[in-house]
């Protein structure tokens, strides 16, 4: 019983110090791997240039990834990524935009946005589906496009 | 030796995810500069009326991007450009009345682009709240302002 006693104290002690690495490591382990660009293949179809995305790559080392950067030279963009089933990248990307004007004259085109990408993680080639609500002029509009598209090293 | 043989695979599926990365390489860390707060619509007329506000931890990773995250659950990102920082905000919430019943839900994407010296500008902020039904979407634009948190 007194043995017990000893026992469970110094395995709970011995756990601690094996976990405590572990929670300083994941504060430490936040890394910038570099940006990142992708193309539609609708795009790609027209001969269309990417339009200006670069996405920050960022990774605390669990599989997932934070992803920040600047769509079309300027627009904020933020999302995140994990390690899917069958060797898959899975995006989730948003971003909002106003285009100037005001709202009372009815001339402010705004709108936010939302990209699911599933991305083959050796080929870098996959879907997206991207709704995009544009919220005034009115009426509302929400527009679904779903293709393909393909992740590559920015310049 | 199965043991063995499950251990082993478990540590190559680690190290495969753990060594998988975009295809870039790794360059600087991430570092946490402080917080940013920022209030809206300070120049409207709604006077008694307490102002949206925030409060966003930042993390860099270069010169000019930048991660934010809020109280609250707020996340986004800001890009300097020039003299100015645009900023991309998102954010879901819900309430619950005093019986425990759902009141409300919603989440919104902010636009906000301010002047990187004077450090006020305009936000557009669009507001879908799909309860209580039926859904509704807004927008709302004005002016805005960051701020030192400690002021």
């Amino acid at each position: 019983m007194k043995m017990s006693r000893c026992i469970f104290p110094m395995i709970a002690l011995f756990m601690i110090l094996l976990l405590f690495p572990l929670l300083t490591e994941a504060q430490d382990d936040v890394k910038y791997l570099g940006n990142i660009c992708y193309i539609l293949d609708s795009d790609e179809l027209l001969g269309k240039p990417p339009a200006g995305v670069r996405i920050g790559v960022m990774s605390f080392g669990t599989g997932r990834f934070i992803l920040s950067g600047v769509l079309a030279g300027i627009i904020p963009i933020n999302g995140s990524a994990f390690i899917g089933q069958n060797n898959t990248i899975v995006i989730s990307l948003y971003y909002s935009f106003d285009s100037g004007g005001s709202l009372e004259s009815g001339s402010l085109s705004s709108s936010f946005s939302v990209i699911y990408m599933v991305v083959d993680a050796q080929t870098l080639k996959g879907t997206h589906t991207t709704m995009i609500v544009q919220t005034t002029p009115e009426p509302l509009s929400i527009k679904t496009q779903r293709g393909g598209v393909r992740l590559f090293l920015c310049n | 030796m199965k043991t063995l043989g499950r251990i082993l695979s478990i540590v190559v599926i680690i190290m495969s995810v753990s060594l998988f990365p975009f295809p870039a390489e790794a360059q600087d860390d991430v570092k946490y500069i402080g917080e940013v707060c920022y209030t809206l619509d300070e120049d409207s007329a709604l006077s008694g009326i307490a102002l949206p506000m925030g409060r966003l931890g930042i993390l860099s990773f270069g010169p000019n991007y930048f991660i934010l995250s809020g109280r609250g659950g707020s996340m986004g990102t800001a890009v300097l450009s020039g003299n100015t920082i645009k900023i991309s905000l998102n954010h879901s919430a819900d309430s619950y009345s005093s019986d425990g019943s759902m009141g409300a839900t919603w989440f919104s994407a902010m636009y906000m682009v301010v002047d990187a010296q004077t450090l006020k500008g305009t936000h557009t902020t669009m507001i879908v709240q799909t309860k209580p039904e039926p859904p509704k979407i807004s927008t709302h634009k004005g002016s805005a302002r960051l701020y030192s948190c400690g002021q």
